[in-house]
């Protein structure tokens, strides 16, 4: 991932995010939406990528779906439904995390900050 | 868009095969990944296959090999978390009491002793691991490597050494108990090995 390590710990919530608005993905299509939605300014590596979705996939959020694409194998994921409700947890929380950060970074009323 | 050619496809999975990426499972999906980012390539650079190739992976082969490294300590852990688990399985508690049984009944009448004993038993264990791995993996299986299995495989092979060193010289003691962990830790693998390969095939990577 590029832009350090800002986005790191929303890697999870970014994929849950993306599978709960569409219907199944694979890989390289993530990493192109995230691409194409935040117009390059994120950029999701394989190095990262892969091992979130196995976690994810390994904590039963996803499931996995394999076909038969342009003679090779390509493997979709998919939320489960926990993975459906732990997506709106995660957006919740990562919303809360956003509004505190802001709240530092520029408090609405700077004398009580 | 143009679309990769079968020997082409081939070239990826022989060449991230040859860069440590040997578990099939990992590279299935970075073939098709790798694949489908060389066929953009093409189209958009207008390069042939070889220099799209090329000039993804001086950007790219270290994100992949740092990416196998990743998913090898996340299989190991949830491998490790499974063993845990079955070891408490019915199964394994079911097996570890009729070994109980068979070797209070038995073991006295084994002259060569507890160490003869244990060997005994790796023996049977190794040749029943190996006719169910035989079993469950078809031919057209058998050349490929998987994570899980192989980090289930890596530590079971290592606990038994770990066995062997620490509780062997020690049989002779309490060795009822060394040899129903000895009995329950084996029983973990195989049903974990067992639960490995059917979540396999439910994702179809195994025919």
């Amino acid at each position: 991932m590029s832009n350090n390590n800002l986005y790191k710990g929303s890697l999870q919530t970014i994929i849950l995010q993306l599978l709960a608005k569409g219907d199944k993905m694979y890989g390289y299509e993530i990493t192109q939406k995230v691409k194409e939605l935040t117009k390059g300014e994120l950029t999701i590596t394989e190095g990262a990528l892969y091992p979130a979705l196995h976690k994810l996939e390994g904590s039963g959020m996803l499931e996995v779906e394999m076909q038969k694409v342009d003679n090779r194998l390509r493997k979709y994921y998919k939320l489960t439904e926990k993975g459906e409700k732990e997506s709106v947890i995660k957006v919740e929380e990562l919303t809360r995390f956003v509004e505190t950060l802001q709240e530092l970074m520029a408090p609405k009323n700077p004398k009580l900050a | 868009m143009r679309k990769l050619a079968p020997e082409e496809i081939g070239f990826i999975d022989k060449y991230l095969e040859n860069s440590e990426v040997k578990f099939y499972d990992i590279r299935l999906e970075l073939v098709d990944h790798v694949a489908k980012a060389v066929e953009e390539k093409m189209d958009t650079e207008n390069l042939t296959f070889y220099d799209a190739f090329k000039s993804y992976m001086i950007k790219n082969k270290k994100e992949l090999i740092k990416e196998v490294s990743l998913i090898k300590k996340e299989a190991f852990l949830k491998v490790l978390k499974m063993l845990g688990a079955n070891l408490f399985h019915p199964i394994t508690i079911g097996v570890s009491f009729l070994g109980w049984l068979f070797t209070k009944e038995f073991f006295n009448t084994i002259k060569e002793g507890p160490a003869f004993f244990s060997l005994v038993l790796l023996f049977l264990f190794l040749m029943l691991s190996l006719v169910i791995m035989r079993g469950l993996l078809s031919k057209k299986n058998r050349g490929k490597q998987y994570i899980y299995i192989n980090r289930l495989v890596f530590i079971s092979s290592h606990t038994f050494q770990l066995y062997q060193i620490v509780f062997l010289h020690k049989m002779s003691e309490h060795y009822l108990l060394y040899l129903i962990l000895y009995v329950a830790i084996n029983s973990s693998f195989l049903i974990s090995l067992k639960k490995v390969y059917d979540n396999y095939q439910k994702k179809l990577l195994l025919s």
